[in-house]
């Protein structure tokens, strides 16, 4: 295409700008315009260049129209902001090289249609006010004035769009000529409300539906998440108990190129991660939401008391020192196929055909009492909530167990109390009030193998069944054979 | 009566009263002699500039260093370009020859192509070499 002279004037000083039309034109356009300006005789009308004037401009190379054109506007030629945003595919520089506008060209999957804008030294570049259409952007970008580079000429394309995961680019601009932002963008499926749904503040995101108000607290913290301690950098917490993925959603929003909030001292449409030293998820700064699961960014911590009380295992966090943490996973054991008045026992299986019953742990309490005192903690995978307990070969169920407290004991301490008395935790310790019974609740910490025993040798006589069976994080179960003994 | 004629009599018959009052070309009698003074602007002869290997096309425009106007301004008709051109007393800033060859308007186009030379009594062959830009 070739430039007219209704779409730019020249002064007599050289400075060109604006007139007319809005076409785009490249670079090795413009260099070709001057070029035939400055071969004529004499100006003509408002284009103050000819060959009585000095040689306007330089190409870096010959002509090319396949490559990008590294121009240098000679003697005097100038261009402005304005006039930068007329031309495409290539570098201009100016005043001896003090002024530089350089190309950036964003190729990738999924940019077709979708929003673009670019961020320098902090800020929007233009003010947010696009030239681009939507889709991929081929357009100049200042990066040098009077001689410094603005930023170490470092550009950041992103894209941001509600409705699509998230990407930007760091464009080393500083060269010249045109430079590549290479980016990807793809619908995200789990964003489901509208952006006019939230509202964003220093720190907060507020959301309409459900109501909710998310809110970061950054700062280092020492949390204890599945028996694991560890520092992070800041707390996600939020309103209303919802659920993960709306909160998810609302930091996404936060992040997204309409954002109004500020999130940990910087605006949201450009906020990237929570430490420097992090590495950052393009696609979604707080973390990716996969499999109705919240993969939460490095160094957050999530208030466990936001938590909805269906989203326990719906989260995953990195810490601070990179550990990745999973909340606890609560599992039981059940052992079926029996009938009313069978014994059940069930505990660890010890390798060698019997219950391991070495725990280290002893209980000391006084008769009658309905509370004993362990001599250490027990193990992470035995229930704090309802249990039994074995205490010098009495069985006893509890209602609960609180660091080295076991409350609740039935029956209670019999008779001469205990004193340092061996104790173990088997899972399951009763006759059978039904077909099936199971465990008290309890925390996952590794697989284990467990031994079932069930004996009746009164009303409905069995022989014993015995067998071990493999714990995982889905728990355990097992059929009883009954083998009538009659 | 003398046998010289007066000052009156040769000024009156040189038009004295048609040249500049205060500077500019004079014919003086001293001593009984007659000489002209040329202004540094006068012409002391003529330089042929010869321009050889120019694009057809291209426009030559030769003008002086120092800017002003252009002694010549046109477009090549043939790759050999003879310019006519007036030389001036030594140190006269005319003498100093900026010559640009520019063909950009139609393709082939060319780099700019600038050099200079020196009007000296006489002539001049100069070699343009023009790059091509494309």
């Amino acid at each position: 295409m070739t430039i007219t002279s209704t779409d730019f004037a020249i002064s007599g000083g050289g400075a060109i700008t604006n007139v007319g039309g809005s076409t785009v034109y490249t670079v090795l356009e413009l260099h070709a315009w001057l070029q035939d300006l400055a071969d004529n005789a004499a100006p003509s009308a408002d284009d103050n260049v000819s060959i009585l004037g000095a040689n306007p401009s330089q190409l870096a190379g010959k002509r090319n129209a396949s490559r990008p054109a590294a121009l240098t506007l000679l003697n005097g030629v100038t261009i402005d902001n304005a006039v930068s945003q007329r031309f495409k595919f290539g570098s201009i520089e100016q005043n001896s090289g003090n002024d530089l506008w350089t190309g950036i060209n964003t190729i990738g999957s999924g940019l077709a249609g979708r929003s673009h804008y670019v961020v320098q030294n902090g800020a929007k570049y233009n003010s947010g006010t696009k030239w681009w259409a939507a889709g991929p952007v081929q357009a100049l970008f200042k990066v040098k004035a009077s001689g410094s580079l603005i930023a170490a000429g470092i550009v950041t394309v992103f894209s941001r769009e509600w409705g699509y995961a998230y990407s930007h680019f760091d464009v080393d601009c500083s060269a010249g000529s045109e430079q590549v932002a290479a980016l990807s963008v793809a619908a995200d499926a789990n964003i489901t409300r509208l952006t006019g749904n939230y509202t964003g503040g220093t720190n907060t995101v507020t959301s309409t539906s459900p109501s909710t108000v998310v809110t970061l607290t950054p700062g280092t913290v020492s949390r204890t998440l599945g028996g694991v301690t560890k520092n992070y950098k800041g707390i996600i917490s939020w309103t209303g108990t919802a659920r993960l993925n709306e909160v998810w959603q609302a930091l996404q929003w936060g992040c997204t190129e309409a954002s109004n909030a500020t999130l940990n001292g910087v605006a949201g449409w450009q906020y990237r991660k929570l430490d420097a030293a992090y590495t950052e998820n393009q696609a979604a700064p707080f973390g990716t939401y996969a499999g109705g699961k919240w993969f939460v960014a490095r160094g957050w911590w999530v208030d466990t008391a936001s938590l909805n009380s269906l989203d326990l295992q719906g989260y995953q966090l990195v810490s601070d020192d990179g550990t990745t943490v999973s909340p606890p996973i609560s599992i039981g054991i059940s052992v079926g196929s029996m009938v009313a008045g069978d014994y059940v026992l069930v505990g660890k299986d010890d390798g060698a055909g019997g219950f391991n019953t070495t725990t280290g742990i002893t209980s000391t309490g006084s008769a009658s009492a309905t509370t004993v005192t362990l001599s250490g903690a027990p193990a992470g995978d035995v229930p704090t909530g309802a249990g039994v307990i074995r205490i010098a070969g009495n069985a006893h169920s509890y209602t609960g167990i609180s660091g080295v407290t076991v409350s609740g004991l039935s029956p209670a301490v019999p008779g001469g109390g205990y004193s340092a008395a061996a104790t173990w935790f088997p899972y399951l310790d009763k006759v059978a009030a039904s077909s099936g019974e199971s465990s008290g609740s309890f925390i996952y910490a590794a697989d284990f193998t467990a031994r079932v025993r069930v004996r009746n040798g009164g009303g409905s006589p069995i022989q014993p069944f015995e067998t071990t069976f493999s714990v995982t994080t889905a728990g355990g179960s097992v059929n009883a054979i009954r083998a009538s003994d009659t | 009566m003398s046998m010289f004629p007066s000052f009156g009599q040769i000024a009156g018959a040189l038009d004295i009263a048609a040249l500049p009052t205060l500077r500019g070309r004079q014919y003086s009698s001293a001593g009984g002699f007659l000489s002209a003074a040329r202004l540094a602007t006068d012409p002391i002869g003529t330089f042929t500039l010869t321009l050889t290997n120019v694009v057809v096309g291209s426009r030559v425009n030769i003008s002086p260093v120092a800017g002003g106007s252009p002694f010549y301004d046109d477009l090549a008709a043939a790759s050999s370009v003879v310019v006519p051109l007036s030389v001036y007393a030594p140190g006269n800033p005319s003498n100093d020859l900026l010559i640009k060859v520019r063909s950009a308007s139609g393709s082939p186009t060319y780099q700019p192509y600038e050099t200079q030379a020196t009007a000296v009594v006489g002539a001049q062959s100069v070699f343009v070499s023009q790059i091509p830009d494309e």
